[in-house]
């Protein structure tokens, strides 16, 4: 994989959390990159691994009982597998940024607003050494133009609004504001659209779409829509049962898919245009995590699966230029 | 959970197979529950201290060494004796055994808590679920009645109604249940708002379930666990307020062996005869506590939330 | 999609709502009230055999619909209609023998079920509650029914929790067909699902429908998945039906402009999104401030003047195929 350095690297990044019925083997082997300013979207189901890939990264999931079993991460260069809490933290003030599904779980609904911005902003302040402290009126300024960058309408009113009196869209687009307040290289934005409307999910994809162009940041999304991932990144990645399956451009993803797995995602969507007339889902269910299946996760329900495949792992191949993934088919066959 | 393993499962037979098959979920849940119970040293705690209490219910008055002495024997020549290999608690000012009192007082408070939380429920559950079933007129005047009686201190309140009554344990245990069943209707008020809303329920009624079908099947199951943990903390409650009535007299009379009471008398006796106070307060103190910590180890398991799956 | 229902007289509608209202009273500070206008006279009518569509955002009233014909909420004004019956106001034994008719699967799988209680206990209610059955042969016709929807031996005994969504949604759906009601109303039932669980559920009630002879009146956020189970369709904006017709032509021309800014506003699974895609500027209004005239006027890209403003534009036929409620189409017959 040429190209620029990367941002944020991952290799081998294996994860297990323990649990009262054993440990669970959540994240197998997880291996991707992302460069300066690239839009990478990860898919897959509920239980794929793909929120606690990100989130184990930048130092959300609390360890025990959670376990890094193998693997580095690196950002920027620098490998923070290992790094402490506190370089952790900084990273995850100043470099990194994090939306979510639910933007009401991260307001807090006893302050304005405006309080709360300032707040994020003095915060990252101190995270910056270089930077000179700001007065009040200039934070105000600050949390003004952030607002306005995010396009919520009237912005000075609403920062005198307590979080209640906003309405779902009108909350992402605050919480969008308070991640760049730091000027963060790296977004990760977690089902930042589930919870609302589709026309108010428009609006929220316009406006990252706008923001990527506009700041040249990296942003991951994380998304179980095929749809959101597609209207908004260049590169996706597919997870599985904690594995990455296939990690490809998004129109060779969508025209020309190659793990058995992202096929039957994609023949399993209902079409807008009435072009699919007959669903197939995947059959069975996701593994179990304590003992996940030998070989590839993803053997018990792939229908094209011959003996190596619960034997042998597969190696992630590169079967198309820029376009990878990991399945025996592709390298020398199932048998 | 596949689907795959489940489809090749047999149909259930009758007996042991079959029992074990019905309950396989239930046994799985009591073995999550023990594991999470006994992972927190304070609950285990508060379980060891209120089994131990329970097995002094039990068999208090076939170990202690002079059961006479809970019953006004008079023994005057050895009296506020300390501490020895016969009197391990030494005697009080008639020369009781104070082991002996403060073991038997064990079965006084536990009753006495029993009966408290056992009238509470009883009149703050139904209340409580009608309140919240209900609406109106008629939710309005349980909840302000509840408040009125959530508003005056309980111990105050008990206080005037032994104060009208007279003292003794019976009138004791009438007041307290008297004050103690509004935090009932409060709890389950808000369980059955927050069931009734619930899809579950919503499905029950629209296949055409009667409100009793709906208040006995589906409402009540839920509120188990918070009755639970509320009437284990409660039990604790109960017996301090109990001794607490013993304590100013409006309780339990001497001579009967309640520990409130026998506090009272010994404070007279402090600090030379330190261990007439003492022991019996020891004891309240280790209920009350162990009571406590098991309340907030059942909250720990019962509470879904914090259940893993 | 044709189902074995169409042989009846296909004249009469299953169900029709005629002018459906529901009003919300909220409390506001100590004394004062606000009206909700959750639903505002809807006019719809269900042929037997369908698999009917109702569409729309949060706050369009369609859940609101839903609770009204399952009798669970007292309408405001207006009748609902089943087989020529008015069922609005039904009580007692009659309002029982209405319930054997109509059921209903809701949109959380997890919370539909008593978490307390076995999925034995869930799925036999509807049978314990009208007293149809009892002992094995209760239990009998439970395994029998949880066969026909996926679920084989070894879940009677299960509780909820141990069970995954799609699983659960499948009892769900049991516990609705277990006494051959007519009509089944699914409010939502695959968004809480994963897309191949949702696939699965999907198909599995595309082949139910066909196997049980039901109608369905199938409520939901996403068009994909109307599009794909149902024939006709209803497009709901705050409390009112604006667009009418069969889905195809629904979803390939829609004339009313909201049903042509959702359908643009769904961001599509392929290799290049569609231009010229429609961004609705603002918020849904809130139900207890519902703006005059078309409610849709302050976030329409095509309003043509004043009487937007002013006028409740009626939902009229257009076309051959559906109905529409919008000034645009005011001059035609």
């Amino acid at each position: 994989m040429a190209g620029p350095a990367p941002l944020l690297e991952l290799r081998d990044y294996s994860l297990s959390i323990d649990s009262f019925d054993g440990r669970l083997q959540v994240l197998d082997g997880v291996s991707f990159s992302i460069a300066p300013g690239e839009v990478v979207g990860i898919v897959g189901e509920t239980g794929c691994g793909k929120s606690i890939t990100v989130k184990s990264v930048i130092g959300l999931v609390p360890s025990p009982p959670a376990k890094v079993e193998s693997g580095t991460v690196s950002f920027d260069g620098r490998d923070i597998t290992a790094a402490g809490e506190s370089a952790i933290r900084r990273l995850r003030g100043r470099e990194v940024a994090m939306i979510f599904q639910d933007p009401m779980t991260y307001l807090n609904p006893l302050f304005t607003v405006g309080q709360q911005l300032s707040d994020v902003i003095r915060a990252k302040e101190a995270l910056d050494p270089a930077a000179a402290p700001r007065t009040r009126a200039e934070r105000r300024a600050k949390a003004l133009a952030l607002l306005g960058q995010v396009h919520l309408p009237d912005p000075e009113r609403q920062f005198e609004s307590y979080p209640h009196q906003l309405s779902g869209g009108m909350r992402q687009r605050v919480l969008i504001a308070m991640a760049l307040a730091g000027s963060p290289r790296l977004l990760i934005a977690d089902e930042p659209t589930t919870a609302l409307d589709v026309t108010i999910q428009a609006q929220i994809l316009d406006l990252v779409k706008e923001l990527v162009e506009t700041l040249g940041m990296a942003v991951i999304i994380i998304s179980h829509d095929l749809g959101v991932v597609a209207a908004l990144c260049r590169r996706i990645l597919v997870m599985y049962a904690g594995t990455i399956v296939e990690d490809a451009g998004t129109a060779d993803l969508f025209e020309n898919p190659r793990h058995p797995y992202t096929r039957g995602l994609l023949a399993a969507i209902p079409r807008l245009d009435g072009s699919v007339t007959s669903l197939s889902g995947i059959p069975g269910s996701i593994p179990n995590f304590i003992e996940p299946p030998q070989g590839c996760r993803f053997h018990p329900r792939c229908a094209q699966a011959g003996a190596r495949c619960g034997r042998e792992r597969p190696r992630n191949l590169e079967v198309a230029p820029d376009h990878w993934t990991a399945c025996h088919l592709f390298d020398g066959g199932v048998e | 959970m596949s689907a795959g393993s489940e489809a090749t499962t047999p149909a259930p037979r009758r007996g042991l197979a079959d029992w074990r098959q019905r309950h396989a979920s239930t046994l799985r849940s009591l073995r999550l529950y023990a594991h999470t119970f006994s992972r927190s040293v304070s609950s285990m705690l508060g379980l060891g201290l209120v089994l131990l209490f329970f097995l002094l219910v039990l068999i208090g008055p076939w170990i202690v060494p002079f059961p006479e002495d809970a019953r006004g024997a008079v023994n005057l020549d050895i009296k506020l004796q300390a501490p020895d290999a016969t009197h391990w608690f030494g005697t009080d000012e008639v020369g009781n055994d104070i082991f002996t009192r403060v073991v038997l007082g064990t079965r006084v408070s536990f009753q006495i808590g029993l009966i408290v939380v056992a009238i509470a429920l009883v009149i703050g559950v139904p209340l409580g679920i009608v309140a919240g079933l209900a609406g109106g007129w008629l939710r309005e005047t349980i909840m302000r009645v509840t408040d009125v009686f959530l508003s005056v201190p309980g111990l105050v309140l008990a206080l005037a109604v032994v104060a009208v009554l007279g003292p003794g344990i019976l009138n004791a245990i009438l007041a307290l249940a008297l004050v103690w069943w509004p935090g009932y209707v409060r709890l389950i008020e808000s369980k059955t708002l927050a069931l009734k809303s619930e899809p579950f329920v919503d499905a029950a009624r629209a296949v055409g379930a009667g409100t009793a079908r709906i208040v006995f099947l589906h409402i009540l199951p839920n509120c188990v666990s918070p009755i639970v943990v509320k009437a284990s903390m409660d039990m604790g409650l109960a017996i301090l307020a109990a001794a607490s009535l013993g304590f100013i007299g409006l309780g339990a009379q001497p001579p009967h062996p309640e520990w409130g009471a026998m506090i009272s008398i010994g404070r007279h006796y402090l600090p030379d005869f330190w261990w007439y106070s003492t022991f019996p307060g020891l004891a309240i103190y280790l209920t009350v506590l162990g009571f406590n910590l098991l309340g907030d180890g059942l909250r720990d398991i019962l509470d879904p939330k914090t259940r893993s799956r | 999609m044709s189902a074995p229902g169409e042989a009846r007289e296909p004249g009469e509608p299953l169900l029709e709502l005629r002018g459906l209202t529901r009003h919300f009273r909220l409390k506001e500070g100590l004394t004062g009230q606000r009206t909700a206008i959750a639903l505002d006279g809807i006019d719809l009518k269900l042929r037997r055999g369908a698999a009917y569509g109702l569409v729309g955002e949060s706050g369009s009233g369609k859940t609101t619909v839903a609770r009204l014909i399952l009798r669970l909420l007292q309408p405001t004004s207006g009748q609902i209609l089943f087989a020529g019956q008015d069922i609005t106001g039904l009580k007692g034994e009659a309002l029982m023998k209405l319930r054997e008719r109509i059921q209903i699967v809701f949109q959380d799988p997890h919370a539909s079920l008593n978490p307390r209680k076995t999925i034995l206990f869930s799925v036999a209610e509807p049978l314990v509650v009208h007293r149809r059955l009892k002992g094995p042969a209760l239990r009998h016709r439970v395994e029998e029914l949880l066969e026909i929807v996926g679920l084989p031996g070894g879940f009677l005994f299960r509780y909820p929790h141990e069970l995954s969504g799609g699983q659960k949604q499948r009892a769900c759906i049991a516990r609705a067909v277990a006494l051959n009601p007519e009509l089944l109303v699914l409010d939502e039932p695959t968004s809480a699902l994963d897309v191949s669980v949702q696939a699965q559920v999907l198909e599995f009630l595309h082949d139910l429908k066909a196997r049980l002879d039901l109608t369905y009146l199938f409520i939901s956020h996403d068009l994909s998945v109307v599009r794909y189970l149902c024939d006709r369709v209803a497009v709901m904006y705050m409390g009112k039906v604006v667009e009418e017709g069969t889905v195809d032509a629904v979803f390939e021309s829609p004339s009313h402009p909201y049903t042509e800014s959702l359908l643009s506003a769904v961001p599509l699974p392929q290799a290049r999104q569609p231009a010229g895609r429609i961004v609705l500027s603002g918020d849904v209004p809130s139900a207890t401030a519902i703006p005059p005239g078309c409610p849709f006027h302050p976030r329409c890209p095509r309003k043509i003047g004043p009487v937007c403003e002013t006028a409740v534009p009626r939902l009229e036929p257009r076309l051959r195929d559906r109905a529409v409620a919008c000034h645009l189409y005011g001059s035609e017959t």
